[in-house]
C-alpha cells in the first residue's frame, strides 16, 4: 500500500511513464475537483442558466491548453511553470515570481476543496464545519507526504470513475427512471413564479434566462475569459503533461480528457436543474423536511449530495460522498505536490542551492507538503460561506491572468524578453490579487465578479510593451543568448 | 555531396518557419473557435429573455447552444485538429534542419 519514493523525480511525477488514457483519467480526476463535482451542479442549482457558464468555461479551458501549450511544453520538458520561465528567460526573479504565482493559484484552488469537504462532512456526520476542516486537512497531508504522486496516479484512475459514475447515476435516475426529461425540468422551472420552499420569492422565468446572476456585460465577459483561459495556466494540470511520453502524446491526452470531462459537464447542469425542480415541488414529491432544510441553507454547495440522497437513497448518497471525497482528495493532493514542487524544486534547490543531495531534496519536498497541507486549515475557515465553483473561478482568474499570457507568449513569441516576463508576472499576480482581495476598495467600474479576463488583457499588454521597450533600449542583446536553441526545442522535431 | 552550391538556411529561419506553421494552424482553428463560443454566449446574453422564448424540439434554444451543442462540436473539431497537428509534427521530423 505505501510506497517509499526513492528519488525526488519519483515523488513529484511518478517517474514519468504513464500512458495517454491513464494519464487522461488522472488529469480529469485532478481537474474534476469539488468545484466540478459539487460546484458546477451547485451553481446551476443556485443560478440556473447563468450557472452553466462554469461548465462551459471549465470544458473549453482545455482547448487553449491543447492549441498552444500541451505539445511545446512537453517537448521543452520542464517540470513547472517557474522552471519554464527560468529556462526560457534565465531569470531568477522570474522564477521566484513564478513560485509565488503557483502558491497563490494553488491556495485559491485548495480553499474551495476544503469548503466542499467540510460541508459534506456536516451533512453526512453532522460534524461541525471547523472540526471537519481540521480533520480533512490532516488526512490529506499525511496521504500526500507518504505517497507522492505515484500513489495518487493509481488512485486517481479509480477516483475519476467513481466521480463519473456518481454524476451519471444522479442524472440517470431522474432522467430515465423517473422520466424527468431536461425539457420538462426546464419548462417546469421557467413557468414557476411565487414563493419557493423556505419562504423566498422565486422567479423561474428569470432563473432559466440569461442575466439572472450575471447582470452586466463586463462581469460576464471577464468571467468567461478567466474560465476559458485559466485551465491552461493551472500548475497542477500543466505538471501532469510531463508524464506523457512526447509532445504528440500530450495532445492525444488532451483529447481523452476532453471526452471524459465533456460527458461530465453535459450531465452536471442537468443535475443542478433537476434538483431545483425537485426542490420547488418538495412537499408534493415527499422530500423529507431534513433534506429540504439542507437544500434551503446549503443547496449552493450541497445540491449534489442532497440530490443523491433523495434520488438514490443511502446507496447513492454513499457513492456521491465517496465521489466528493475522491475529487477533493485527488485535487488537493495534486495541488500540494505542485506547491511542494515549486518550493522544494524551484525555490530551495534551483534558486538557493543547486548542489543539494538527493536525500535532502526528498526531505524538503515532504516538509513543503506538510506546510502547504496544513495551511488548508485557516484557508478552509475563511471561505465557509462561499460557493465552491465561484471560489475556484477565482483561482482560474489568477491562472488566466498570470500564467497563461506568460506561457503562451514565452512559447510562441521569440522576441519576448526577460523584462516582458517579469512585467507580465507582476501585472498578473498584483492585478488579480488586488482586484480579488481589494475589490471593495476599487471604484465600481473596476469591480468584477471575476477579474481574470480583465487582468489577462492587461498582462498581455504588459508583456508586449515591456519586451518592446527592452529591445528598443538594448537591441538584440535584450533577447536571451540561446533563444534559437530554446525555440528549436519548443517547436522543432523531437529527438528519437 | 558538395554543399558549396546549396544555399544553407541558417537554423533561425528554418525553426522560425516551423514555428510559424504550427502557430498559424493553432490560430486558424483557435481564433474562429473562441470567437464562435464567446460570440454565441454574447448573443445569447444580449438577446436576454427573448432567446428563452425560442424552443427547438420543446427545449429552449439557449440551453441547446450553451449546455449541449458545444460539446460534440468541440470534440469533432479538435479530434480532427490533433490528427492534423500531429501529422505536421511528423512532417517536421522528416525535414532537415
Amino acid at each position: 500500500m505505501f510506497r517509499i519514493q526513492k528519488t525526488s523525480a519519483d515523488y513529484y511525477l511518478a517517474g514519468r511513464k504513464v500512458n495517454s488514457f491513464i494519464n487522461a483519467s488522472a488529469i480529469s480526476s485532478d481537474y474534476l475537483s469539488a468545484a466540478s463535482f459539487l460546484g458546477v451542479a451547485g451553481v446551476a442549482f443556485l443560478f440556473g442558466f447563468d450557472g452553466i457558464i462554469y461548465a462551459l468555461g471549465f470544458f473549453t479551458g482545455y482547448i487553449a491548453l491543447l492549441l498552444f501549450l500541451a505539445s511545446p511544453l512537453r517537448k521543452f520538458g520542464r517540470y513547472t511553470v517557474p522552471d519554464f520561465v527560468s529556462e526560457r528567460f534565465h531569470s531568477k526573479t522570474a522564477r521566484i515570481l513564478g513560485v509565488i504565482g503557483v502558491l497563490f493559484v494553488s491556495l485559491f484552488y485548495m480553499a474551495p476543496q476544503l469548503l466542499g469537504a467540510g460541508k459534506v462532512m456536516g451533512l453526512l456526520l453532522g460534524m461541525e464545519y471547523r472540526s471537519a476542516i481540521v480533520a480533512i486537512s490532516i488526512i490529506i497531508t499525511v496521504y500526500v507526504a507518504v505517497g507522492g504522486m505515484k500513489g495518487t496516479t493509481i488512485n486517481q484512475l479509480v477516483q475519476f470513475w467513481i466521480l463519473f459514475g456518481a454524476m451519471f447515476l444522479l442524472a440517470f435516475i431522474p432522467f430515465v427512471m423517473k422520466g424527468y426529461s431536461y425539457t420538462d425540468v426546464v419548462n417546469f422551472i421557467s413557468s414557476f413564479k411565487g414563493t419557493a420552499p423556505g419562504g423566498k420569492v422565486f422567479d423561474g422565468a428569470a432563473y432559466t434566462s440569461p442575466a439572472y446572476w450575471l447582470t452586466n456585460l463586463k462581469d460576464t465577459m471577464s468571467l468567461l475569459l478567466a474560465l476559458m483561459f485559466g485551465t491552461a495556466g493551472l500548475p497542477h494540470i500543466l505538471v501532469r503533461f510531463y508524464t506523457a511520453p512526447d509532445g504528440k502524446a500530450a495532445r492525444r491526452t488532451v483529447i481523452y480528457v476532453l471526452l471524459l470531462i465533456g460527458m461530465f459537464y453535459i450531465l452536471s447542469p442537468y443535475v443542478g436543474h433537476v434538483i431545483r425542480f425537485a426542490y420547488l415541488q418538495g412537499e408534493q414529491l415527499g422530500i423529507s423536511p431534513h433534506l429540504m432544510q439542507w437544500l434551503a441553507e446549503n443547496g449552493k454547495n450541497l445540491a449534489v449530495p442532497v440530490g443523491g440522497s433523495y434520488f438514490g437513497g443511502q446507496i447513492l448518497l454513499g457513492i456521491v460522498v465517496a465521489g466528493a471525497f475522491a475529487a477533493i482528495l485527488s485535487t488537493v493532493a495534486g495541488l500540494i505536490i505542485a506547491c511542494a514542487g515549486a518550493i522544494g524544486h524551484d525555490l530551495v534547490v534551483n534558486v538557493f542551492n543547486p548542489n543539494m543531495p538527493e536525500r535532502t531534496r526528498v526531505t524538503i519536498a515532504r516538509i513543503a507538503s506538510l506546510g502547504i497541507g496544513l495551511l488548508g486549515i485557516p484557508l478552509g475557515f475563511m471561505v465557509e460561506n462561499m460557493q465552491i465553483a465561484i471560489l475556484v473561478g477565482l483561482a482560474f482568474a489568477i491562472a488566466a491572468s498570470t500564467f497563461f499570457p506568460v506561457l503562451v507568449m514565452g512559447v510562441w513569441w521569440p522576441k519576448m524578453t526577460r523584462a516582458g516576463a517579469i512585467a507580465g508576472l507582476i501585472t498578473g499576480i498584483v492585478g488579480s490579487f488586488a482586484m480579488i482581495l481589494g475589490k471593495g476598495m476599487l471604484p465600481t467600474v473596476l469591480q468584477f465578479k471575476n477579474p481574470g479576463g480583465f487582468v489577462m488583457i492587461l498582462t498581455f499588454a504588459a508583456i508586449y510593451i515591456a519586451s518592446k521597450m527592452e529591445i528598443a533600449s538594448k537591441g538584440e542583446d535584450a533577447l536571451p543568448h540561446d533563444i534559437e536553441e530554446v525555440m528549436t526545442i519548443l517547436h522543432g522535431p523531437e529527438k528519437a | 555531396m558538395s554543399s558549396s552550391n546549396e544555399t544553407v538556411k541558417p537554423i533561425g529561419t528554418a525553426i522560425d518557419r516551423i514555428r510559424r506553421r504550427q502557430l498559424s494552424l493553432a490560430l486558424n482553428i483557435g481564433i474562429p473557435y473562441f470567437a464562435a463560443i464567446i460570440g454565441m454566449f454574447l448573443v445569447v446574453y444580449l438577446a436576454g429573455p427573448s432567446v428563452a422564448a425560442v424552443n427547438i424540439m420543446g427545449f429552449p434554444l439557449h440551453y441547446w447552444l450553451v449546455a449541449v451543442a458545444v460539446y460534440p462540436i468541440t470534440w469533432a473539431l479538435f479530434i480532427w485538429y490533433v490528427g492534423k497537428a500531429n501529422r505536421m509534427e511528423d512532417d517536421i521530423e522528416q525535414e532537415d534542419i
